[in-house]
């Protein structure tokens, strides 16, 4: 193990407006900036409204689902679910805080 | 000393909906002896089929340039930006400290043939950014036309986050062009379409040329013409 190793983070969301994705998004930004691997996953079957018909489309092609590769491969997890982030209600700027804290404490793996 | 990189020679992915070629090592294509020329670390010859594409990833500390030789490809970053890229214009995303992308072919009809090409920045930790502009295709006929540079040049080149020179230019049959190299400067020339000569030396396409020691680049279009990128790299 080395200090520099870095720590998989993984991003599980569930949105149908991008409201969520959006948030999602800036916590991973958060945890590239700790110097953290990251992967984005979105989870399938939530129904749109009509109005945001076209977001959803584009998440579905941009996203694949969480499989348990992932699972595996992440050292820390970090959920967005209804707006909010681990639970918590913030804007983007405290999501990306978040990542970058969720990624800076996260002990590397063992190699 | 000028040393080609034939296209032949280069890695390769084919995912179905993505045919790539690298120039250096990336992703599953490792080779020791192909890690990147000075601050030039990727050159990436991508196809991607209609509506396909790359789904969010991060990048640090890379200044990433995208240049379209035929189809347009959608790209959307964590800065917020969203914009379709097209050919005769450059687009450069800064990852600085982080940033999370996607990119996707914008046609669901025709596909999309690309390079992207990363450079080392000069500093870490930088703010990220996106910039992206056109150019009138007979602007780099016959010449050079600058497409990067570290300093916005009369409003019209993207600015780069380390003290390269990306430039494009098409020769049609018979037309010549020179570039002068200063003291302590090495050059990549990238061939995207149809074949020339570099100080003699002849380029095909998708050939890619280090050149090291020289001061004078003189490239000449074969009779088919040709189109290429050139970097003027510390």
């Amino acid at each position: 193990m080395t200090a520099m190793t870095p720590v998989n983070v993984l991003v599980i969301f569930a949105s149908r407006s991008g409201r969520t994705e959006t948030l999602a998004l800036a916590a991973a930004v958060g945890a590239v900036q700790a110097r953290a691997n990251i992967r984005l996953r979105r989870l399938p079957g939530s129904l749109a409204s009509a109005s945001h018909n076209e977001i959803l489309a584009r998440m579905q092609r941009e996203y694949v689902p969480p499989a348990s590769a992932d699972a595996i491969w992440a050292d820390a997890v970090i959920i967005a679910v209804d707006g909010k982030l681990a639970g918590v209600s913030m804007d983007s700027e405290g999501a990306t805080a978040y990542g970058r804290q969720a990624a800076a404490a996260t002990r590397p793996p063992m190699l | 000393m000028i040393k080609v990189r034939p296209a032949a020679d280069r890695g390769q992915a084919d995912r179905g909906w993505l045919h790539s070629r690298f120039t250096f090592s990336f992703a599953e294509y490792h080779d020791p002896d192909h890690m990147g020329f000075r601050a030039l670390r990727v050159i990436n010859e991508d196809r991607v089929a209609p509506g396909k594409g790359f789904g969010p990833h991060a990048h640090r500390d890379m200044e990433i340039l995208t240049y379209v030789i035929e189809g347009s490809l959608l790209h959307r970053d964590s800065t917020g930006a969203q914009h379709t890229i097209r050919p005769n214009e450059i687009q450069i995303m800064s990852a600085g400290n982080g940033v999370v992308h996607s990119e996707f072919n914008a046609s669901t009809t025709d596909p999309v043939h690309f390079f992207q090409i990363w450079i080392l920045p000069a500093d870490e930790d930088l703010r990220p950014g996106y910039q992206q502009i056109g150019f009138d295709p007979a602007e780099k006929e016959g010449g050079l036309r600058l497409l990067a540079a570290p300093w916005i040049k009369n409003g019209q080149c993207v600015t780069i986050h380390q003290n390269a020179f990306v430039y494009a230019a098409q020769l049609k049959s018979g037309r010549e062009l020179t570039h002068v190299l200063d003291a302590n400067r090495y050059s990549w020339v990238q061939m995207t379409k149809g074949s020339a000569s570099v100080n003699s030396q002849l380029m095909q396409e998708g050939d890619g040329a280090a050149i090291s020691e020289e001061r004078e680049l003189r490239i000449a279009g074969a009779p088919s013409g040709c189109e290429f990128l050139l970097f003027d790299l510390p």
